[in-house]
């Protein structure tokens, strides 16, 4: 029914195109709800179980919510074996790497520094099959990204993606020189900026289900789009599949967390609900506790798609932030002992030259080639 | 009254001493003057003056009196007794003191009567009263010709005050040689009346006293007589002719409806309101008139689902010509599914409603067709932005029949090229609906019509997918009279509504899906006059569904879909009833009805059992049983009363109260806000028990300025068990198990709807104000929502305030105003945020906690009628609209999304600034 729900949406799209229109809007929401427990990670089956413990925040607070420090963590299963967290950075809290057991329910327990206890819903370890093709293809504008699976097992009908994101680019204009403070030196660039590489976590939820199929299996299936005109796609671009299969519990949290994230509020979309998850309060039953902890092995394959690769034009253009950057042709040296402004290369007066944004890449990613580039 | 003059004259007499008043002086002084034209005020003043008379009387009584009299040496009695000829005025002359005592109906006694100051012989006749009053003969029978004069019926004091007489004439016209057939004669207070006869006898059985007559009839003109009944009598009436050759005769009847009739809670509207009202796209737009209608909610701008009464979409009937019409909406609900040009009225019944209506909780929406034109060809049409329409009409079979086809098809996609959307310049949306009405009268008692109706729906999404919905129906009624007081009608219809859906955008997932409903059914409504006072209806009626709630279909050999077929649906719903309506007195009447429906779901079905006591889910499986063909897998039934009385506290305004129950066993599955075109309709079974709702209503009503302005307040509570809501996340489509997504709700709604409606003249239209609340709880054992209290419902927009005008400068000339305010509706708000796998969250408030901001919006149009010339090929007219004036961006819908990573509200206004359009209407 998901093109039925764009086929709805473009019908407002038409609308909006007459006379309609979005505007901000701001509602007045009174005082500020109570802090919330918000736990956010899984029970991995075969490595280390990485669990992130916050408080929920205002929707008008600008800073992040704040970490629950100092919780007891452990992971437990059916037959009582334990396995306990650390905290590592304030609020995450990290297990041994470990392969735990199939064919046993596990939960989370957490005790908190005020000594509310806390437990996850006992879930089994789903065993999630592995990535059997990832491919992409380029129809229409777009590039699709579509991965197939199957589980002879007939055990994962409900799969579940997520993504790192990694492309190259370079930025707008190539820089020889570069200003050295503590000598007051303009030299030959040492530092490269011109070629980095940006890393990206979509945060959208991205999953499905086979069950509707007649065999456990997915073919093609689009996982991911990317617009043709992408800087992603200028040099050289790579995305981590990560897949996992899950319980119809998890799948249909994740459900509800995606239509409440993403879609909630139009028309034609339905009512937001009070989402909480499968954790609660030793207790205090009352008390929601968001995220939900559900424990499976995860899968991951990687895919790279080269510029060559494309069929694009040698003039194809590419949608990035510099397309609107310009440079000076001819300036004294002085200028650029600014911060703001980076030397080019030698001209008649001293230098030509542009901004930061311009020529230092690493304002949008780091010029540390990545292991596996 | 006359108690008081009673004590004037005794303070007089004892005053007056032992001067004993004589019958007739001598010196009788005698009067001249040309007392013409003037009040009787000025007439007692200068006969006054004349004379040593002086005259008592009433200045309210006679103040409406004009002497129209030329004397010459007259005496006073002669003067006084052709003064007053023509009026029920008395007077008494004391010439002992000359004194003249001017008196209403009976005249004043001068004197003492003998027996108050002697004792009376036995056996003697008490004496005549002694007053000179003028003795007006009891000749041959009068004729009313006069609207100024009183006539006077019957011997005076024939019959006692209180009493009642029978009065007997013949209406004639054209210098009392033609007799009127079938004019109306009737006397407003209290309200009796016949209609006269072939021969233009008429009689009536009426109290004694005074009264206006009143004559109204086609080719008369409406008139009335004073009438002064004593007893029993003839009056023969002539009236005058009324020939009108250029001013078209309009008949309107029940202008005193909103006080006299049974009905409360009920709105009607006739295509001339409805096609006064500005709308968006210049069409005139039967749904959205309604909708302005007090009690009535639109869900959004853009869609045509109603709420009536905080009642949900689902629980309208809408019936075009008696046959169910499901999805009454065109282009996803900017348009009405019912041309304007084959409709003739539509009646929206709230509350007590009829007996013979029954299947949904909230209301009753009956639509029905024009009939064509008996006496020649004609066409109509209209030619807007977005649509065009045409109907041919004419006579059949020599004026004893008479057809009416009309048809409307939309060329929208031009506009959706216009969007600057790639995938939606390749989209195309389109609708038409068609309509066929065959009326023929076999004889006077006999007529049977025929209705036929399909609107169909097309949009296409890019080059892959491709949405079609479609409604059907048709009806045939026949008509019977079995004699004066015993008539009914035998009706058959069958419905039909299904939607389709094809993607083929991955080749491997392609498929289709399709959803049908359909519903025959037959029904017979009988009607008899038992006697005046009482008025039966009873009838029968009896329906199958069939439905198809889902059959998914791979499409393409490399589709991996698996086929879905979701059983069929199949049951069938019954009713009996009766009501009789009963005239306790002509003020005071009450109808008690009751309608009992049955309701049996039928086989072939598979049903799941589950374990009691906790909440349905796949895993609470416990076995299924299968149920054959036919076989009866669940059953409801249940009385639904319907009872009603109203109570005229005067001629022109009444109180009303009215109680009814119905049941519905139809229930929509929509888990969105907006009548969208997935909504699917499931059938009561042995889980989805069926919606019950009771509503209490009171109102008062009353007619100002002779009916032509109507006014009421009514206010109702209603309770409604059983209706459907949805588990969080459920899945309404598709799903072979659906009774584990859905909970069973409670709901209440009570408001109170003041309405303030001018029908006619030169300004008309409608002012309303309504405060209504609709709540729902959800506290079942197992499922629960807002921790299980009362939470406002969807539906709940407490204030509205609706102004409707239109106002005719001229016959060409005609501009309308519609204003429409109310409270935004209920919202769902984010409270706080939090982070799970790296992206922001949102935690929401208890359901429905916060409303959206108001809605207000003013729309305006003028209506040009072409010439009035008869030799012309068409006669045109032309709307031009704005809609939206203030161009207020009233939210359609306010969303919050994450952009960035950061949540962001949005208010999404559809028609956010004025829109123009312009109309060319036609008519052959």
């Amino acid at each position: 029914m998901m093109r039925f729900k764009i086929l709805l949406i473009s019908i407002l799209y038409l609308t909006l195109a007459l006379a309609g229109c979005v505007e901000p809007y701001v509602p007045a929401v009174l005082d500020a709800p109570a802090s919330f427990l918000v736990v956010d990670g899984f029970i991995n089956g075969n490595g280390r179980t990485r669990i992130k413990l916050a408080r929920t925040a205002n929707l008008s607070a600008t800073t992040p919510p704040p970490a629950e420090k100092g919780a007891k963590l452990f992971v437990v299963d059916n037959t009582g074996a334990r396995y306990n967290l650390s905290e590592q950075t304030a609020g995450s809290y990290q297990s041994d790497s470990l392969t735990l057991p199939p064919g046993r329910q596990y939960q989370l327990r957490i005790t908190t520094t005020g000594g509310a206890a806390y437990a996850s819903a006992l879930v089994p370890l789903k065993v999630t099959p592995p990535i059997d093709k990832l491919a992409w293809q380029l129809t229409g504008n777009q590039v699709n990204i579509k991965v197939s699976a199957h589980d002879d097992a007939q055990q994962a009908r409900f799969y579940r993606w997520s993504f790192v994101e990694t492309w190259e680019f370079t930025a707008a204009y190539r820089s020889y020189f570069e200003y050295f403070p503590k000598t007051d030196d303009l030299s030959f660039r040492v530092t490269p900026i011109y070629t980095c590489w940006r890393t990206e976590q979509p945060s959208a939820i991205k999953q499905t289900r086979t069950a509707q199929l007649s065999q456990n299996v997915l073919t093609d299936f689009p996982i991911l789009t990317i617009p043709n005109r992408a800087e992603r796609l200028k040099i050289r671009y790579s995305v981590l599949v990560s897949q996992v299969g899950q319980t119809a519990e998890e799948f249909a949290y994740y459900e509800l967390l995606r239509k409440n994230t993403e879609s909630v509020g139009t028309a034609n979309d339905p009512l937001p609900t009070q989402l909480t998850g499968n954790v609660h309060r030793i207790d205090v039953a009352q008390e929601p506790v968001l995220g939900f902890v559900g424990a499976h092995t995860t899968q991951h394959q990687r895919l790279f798609i080269d510029r060559k690769e494309l069929p694009f034009p040698n003039n194809w253009v590419f949608e990035t932030p510099y397309q609107t950057c310009t440079f000076t042709e001819d300036a004294p040296g002085e200028l650029y002992t600014n911060i703001g402004n980076v030397p080019l290369d030698r001209s008649p007066m001293g230098f030509s030259g542009s901004s930061r944004e311009c020529v230092d890449c690493r304002l949008r990613g780091t010029n540390m080639k990545p292991s596996f580039w | 009254m006359p108690r008081f003059y009673f004590v004037v004259f005794l303070a007089a007499g004892l005053l007056a001493g032992s001067a004993l008043p004589t019958l007739a002086q001598q010196n009788n002084p005698t009067i001249s003057g040309d007392f013409r034209g003037i009040r009787f005020e000025e007439f007692a003043r200068r006969v006054e003056a004349q004379t040593p008379y002086r005259f008592y009387f009433k200045t309210a009584t006679l103040d409406t009196v004009t002497v129209h009299v030329q004397v010459d040496n007259l005496r006073l009695l002669a003067l006084l007794s052709q003064v007053f000829s023509h009026t029920s005025l008395q007077f008494a002359i004391d010439e002992a003191t000359n004194r003249v005592f001017v008196t209403p109906e009976r005249p004043l006694q001068t004197q003492v009567p003998k027996g108050v100051f002697q004792t009376l012989p036995p056996g003697a006749a008490p004496a005549p009263d002694l007053a000179i009053a003028p003795v007006r003969p009891s000749g041959p029978p009068a004729t009313g010709t006069s609207e100024f004069r009183v006539y006077e019926i019957g011997p005076r004091q024939a019959t006692p005050a209180g009493g009642r007489a029978t009065l007997t004439g013949t209406v004639r016209t054209g210098g009392a040689t033609a007799p009127v057939l079938g004019a109306a004669v009737f006397i407003d207070s209290p309200n009796i009346g016949t209609a006269t006869d072939k021969l233009g006898n008429y009689s009536l059985t009426i109290p004694v006293g005074r009264h206006n007559l009143n004559i109204r009839g086609l080719g008369i003109r409406s008139t009335r007589r004073q009438l002064w009944v004593h007893g029993d009598g003839r009056l023969d009436l002539e009236v005058l002719a009324d020939v009108t050759s250029l001013t078209e005769v309009v008949v309107q009847g029940q202008k005193d409806r909103n006080v006299r009739s049974m009905q409360m809670g009920v709105q009607k509207l006739d295509i001339k309101q409805i096609k006064q009202i500005p709308t968006v796209f210049g069409e005139s737009d039967l749904l959205r008139v309604v909708t302005a209608l007090p009690g009535v909610k639109t869900i959004g701008e853009g869609s045509t689902g109603f709420s009536v009464r905080g009642g949900g979409t689902d629980q309208n009937l809408v019936l075009f010509n008696g046959a169910t019409i499901y999805n009454p909406a065109h282009l996803f609900g900017f348009f009405s599914a019912f041309n304007p040009d084959m409709v003739q009225s539509v009646e929206l019944y709230k509350s007590a409603i009829p007996a013979r209506y029954g299947g949904r909780l909230a209301s009753v929406l009956d639509i029905v067709g024009r009939e064509g034109s008996r006496k020649k060809f004609g066409a109509s049409g209209g030619i807007g932005l977005l649509t065009s329409r045409l109907a041919l009409e004419g006579p059949l079979a020599k004026g004893k029949g008479s057809f009416l086809v009309s048809g409307r098809t939309s060329y929208s996609d031009w506009l959706l090229k216009k969007v600057p959307s790639p995938t939606l310049k390749n989209s195309a949306a389109s609708f038409y609906d068609l309509s066929a009405y065959l009326t023929y009268d076999f004889n006077p008692h006999n007529s049977l019509s025929a209705t036929g109706y399909l609107s169909h729906d097309r949009f296409r999404l890019a080059s892959d997918t491709v949405y079609e919905y479609r409604n059907a129906a048709a009806s045939l009624k026949w008509k019977h009279d079995f004699n004066d007081k015993f008539y009914g009608t035998l009706l058959g219809t069958t419905s039909h509504y299904d939607f389709n859906l094809a993607t083929t955008r991955n080749e491997f997932s392609a498929s289709t899906f399709a959803y049908s409903l359909n519903q025959s059914s037959v029904q017979a409504d009988l009607s008899y006059l038992v006697h005046p006072k009482h008025t039966l209806d009873f009838g029968a009626s009896s329906l199958l569904y069939n439905t198809a709630p889902g059959d998914q279909l791979p499409a393409g050999d490399k589709s991996l879909l698996l086929p879905t077929n979701i059983q069929h649906e199949r049951a069938l719903e019954s009713a009996v009833y009766a009501s009789e309506r009963f005239d306790v007195s002509p003020r005071f009447s009450v109808q008690a009805g009751l309608r009992y429906s049955f309701y049996q779901a039928l086989g072939p079905r598979t049903v799941s059992e589950y374990i009691p006591g906790i909440s349905r889910s796949v895993s609470t499986i416990t076995g299924t049983t299968t149920y054959g063909q036919n076989q009866v897998f669940a059953h409801y039934n249940g009385p639904e009363w319907r009872l009603s009385g109203k109570f005229e506290l005067t001629d022109n305004s009444s109180v009303k109260v009215s109680y009814n129950r119905m049941r519905q066993y139809i229930h929509q599955l929509s888990n969105t806000t907006v009548v969208s075109p997935t909504d699917t309709w499931k059938l009561s079974d042995g889980y989805i028990r069926p919606q019950v709702g009771d509503q209490v209503s009171l109102g008062y009503y009353r007619n100002f300025k002779r009916n032509t302005i109507e006014f009421s307040v009514e206010t109702y509570y209603k309770k409604i068990h059983d209706f459907l809501d949805y588990k969080s996340g459920a899945v309404l489509l598709l799903n072979p198990r659906l009774e584990t997504d859905l909970v069973n709700a409670e709901g209440k709604a009570y408001g109170v709807e003041v309405l303030l409606r001018k029908n006619t003249g030169k300004i008309n239209g409608w002012l309303s104000y309504t405060y209504a609340r609709s709540l729902v709880q959800v506290s079942t054992a197992t499922d629960v929502v807002n921790g299980g209290a009362w939470y406002a419902s969807n539906y709940d927009k407490p204030h509205d305030v609706t102004l409707v005008g239109n106002y005719r400068f001229s016959q060409r000339f005609s501009a309308s105003l519609n204003m429409n305010y109310s409270t935004g509706r209920p919202i769902t708000l984010p409270l706080a945020k939090y982070y799970i796998d790296n992206a922001l969250r949102v935690y929401y408030s208890d359901r429905n906690a916060y409303r959206v901001p108001d809605y207000y919006r003013m729309d305006f149009a003028l209506n040009i009628e072409g010439s009035h010339k008869i030799h012309k090929l068409a006669h045109s007219s032309w709307t031009i609209s704005i809609y939206n004036v203030t161009g207020r961006r009233n939210p359609y819908s306010v969303y919050f999304q994450t952009v960035n990573g950061q949540l962001k509200g949005y208010k999404l206004s559809i028609f956010g600034e004025p829109i123009p359009t312009v109309t060319y209407n036609f008519r052959f």
